[in-house]
């Protein structure tokens, strides 16, 4: 579904502050995968979905999305098949529209945006009962700024309107981080059901140690630009919290912190 | 301060409504601050002086206008976004250029006059309807002293029913949804540049088609006529929306080309009461005065009627 190849990212190429965080790094995504990322901060994580998403450019390597090279493609052009939902629940709606507004915006992704009406009234009930799956009363709130919605509210916009259309892999970049407790369990069940329902591929990237032992069929951590751990199936099931935390202490002990 | 001049600063305030709508699109919705409007302003007034010289009809020299200030905005967007130029900086170039471009079509004079032309507001047509010239003993009591009012303001609804339309349609969305949140346009597999670029060619298109009815109202063309036009585009449209795009069931236009007469009205009324030499600086002043007010809090002197859910 996904390949990175022979991958090279440096940083501040040239100065002083020259990083190196990709040498040659390969990853693959295999079709109906749903992948919780995991690896402490600079680790690489955010930057592989950038680098997969076209946000950001490889140094050297390629990147092939459905049998496709689409290393020289622009971030546009890759999100026709791919859907993403970011940290900031702010970047995945437009917070001056209103939620009818958002919802078609989203539901004619992939068609012309040509100069019939921009909302269909008639979709109106359809938008209503998908939003009310999400079971956050945002039904009720069809003409109400996104802007002026809670965090969770509108992070679960951004999810919904992200696999509004056909789309095979749905990228998550600590979608729930930014959300309190109670929400992020709610935005993470919401996830893995449109995950399962549509049977797409998922790369989700999180912190939450427990949220990638519980979701997902498969679990990589990063740490320094390298897949230091990838297990899947049988393997993940079998991954606990603890002792992803006594690995991710490992990490830190030969980092001499 | 007579009738005369009200009526003079309403001409004027309508005219320039039509430039702020453009104004609307490029600084309120696509956040882009544009200085092309310097130069696609009076790029609509050559064109007009230009094609009525050469006896085209006055109509046509709107149309024309248009396309020329589509044109205009478009190079301005492809220098953002193409060539990767600042978005004041692909203003200012495009704005420098333009200066050139406008002396050229005038066939290089610092000013072509359009007297004794048929224009907008005097033609057969007009004269039929409003009369030739006004009754002498009741005047600006007969149709013909309000002929460019009535002219004007047929042409800016006509312009803004349109900008409402072409924003309420799935294209306008795009362009709000790019101001909004680049990220979202991104993701639904669009090229946010282009639509950008869109934008810029719309608005200026609006901004030369005032310049044209600005060139056949003063029935001159000056090279000079698109200095500081910006900030009259930019106040209008500040005022506008800071005063009446709080209230309800006020769309946006309406209220930006409220706040284009308002600011006209201002500027004129400042402007009779001071000599020329310091014109500048009073218009200078005004303006400074519509941005300070207008990080005022309407809200909090109860103009605002709109409820709490949708604070923002």
């Amino acid at each position: 579904m996904i390949q990175l190849c022979d991958i090279c990212k440096k940083f501040n190429s040239g100065t002083v502050n020259e990083t190196v965080l990709f040498n040659n790094f390969n990853f693959k995504v295999n079709k109906g995968d749903f992948i919780s990322v995991i690896g402490s901060n600079g680790s690489g994580k955010t930057t592989m979905l950038n680098i997969i998403c076209g946000t950001i450019g490889a140094d050297s390597g390629k990147v092939i999305i459905g049998g496709h090279d689409m290393t020289h493609k622009p971030d546009y052009e890759r999100y026709k098949k791919i859907g993403r939902v970011y940290q900031n629940p702010a970047l995945g709606t437009c917070g001056d529209m209103n939620v009818l507004e958002n919802m078609s915006l989203a539901d004619n992704k992939g068609k012309r945006f040509g100069f019939s009406s921009g909302v269909n009234k008639k979709k109106l009930d359809y938008y209503r009962e998908m939003l009310g799956t999400l079971g956050l009363g945002l039904e009720d709130k069809m003409f109400v700024k996104v802007g002026s919605l809670s965090g969770g509210q509108r992070q679960a916009m951004s999810l919904l309107m992200s696999v509004m259309t056909p789309i095979e892999c749905l990228i998550l970049d600590e979608h729930t981080a930014a959300l309190d407790p109670k929400t992020s369990e709610i935005i993470m069940r919401i996830t893995d059901k449109i995950v399962k329902e549509r049977g797409l591929t998922a790369l989700m990237v999180t912190h939450n140690l427990r949220y990638a032992v519980e979701y997902g069929n498969r679990l990589v951590m990063m740490h320094e630009g390298k897949c230091i751990m990838d297990h899947a199936g049988k393997e993940k099931e079998n991954l606990d919290t603890q002792a992803l935390l006594k690995t991710f202490e490992d990490i830190s002990v030969e980092l001499g912190n | 301060m007579n009738l005369e001049t009200v009526i003079g600063a309403l001409n004027l305030g309508s005219i320039y409504a039509v430039m702020a709508l453009g104004i609307y699109i490029t600084y309120k919705i696509l956040d882009f601050p544009d200085l092309t409007v310097d130069g696609s302003f009076p790029l609509g007034g050559a064109v007009t002086a230009a094609i009525i010289n050469a006896g085209g009809n006055p109509a046509a020299a709107i149309a024309a206008s248009a396309i020329a200030g589509t044109f205009a905005g478009f190079l301005t967007g492809v220098i953002h976004v193409k060539l990767k130029i600042r978005d004041l900086l692909s203003g200012i170039i495009m704005m420098t250029a333009l200066y050139s471009v406008n002396f050229i079509i005038v066939g290089s004079k610092a000013s072509l006059p359009v007297t004794g032309k048929d224009t907008v507001f005097s033609n057969s047509f007009t004269r039929n309807l409003f009369g030739e010239k006004a009754s002498d003993n009741a005047p600006l009591h007969s149709l013909f002293d309000f002929k460019e009012l009535i002219t004007v303001v047929i042409f800016l609804i006509v312009l803004k029913v349109l900008l409402d339309l072409f924003m309420k349609s799935k294209r306008g969305y795009l362009l709000k949804a790019m101001g909004d949140n680049p990220t979202v346009v991104a993701t639904l597999a669009k090229n946010g540049g282009n639509v950008k670029i869109m934008g810029l060619a719309i608005a200026n298109a609006f901004v030369s088609v005032s310049g044209s009815l600005f060139c056949q109202y003063n029935k001159t063309f000056f090279l000079t006529d698109g200095t500081g036009k910006m900030v009259i585009g930019l106040a209008a449209v500040i005022i506008g929306i800071n005063i009446f795009g709080k209230i309800r069931h006020i769309a946006s236009t309406t209220a930006v080309m409220i706040g284009a007469v308002i600011y006209t009205a201002c500027v004129t009324l400042a402007l009779a009461k001071f000599p020329a030499n310091i014109m500048k600086l009073v218009t200078a002043v005004l303006f400074l005065l519509v941005l300070v007010l207008g990080q005022v809090k309407i809200g909090t002197l109860n103009f605002s009627s709109k409820k709490g859910g949708d604070k923002k």
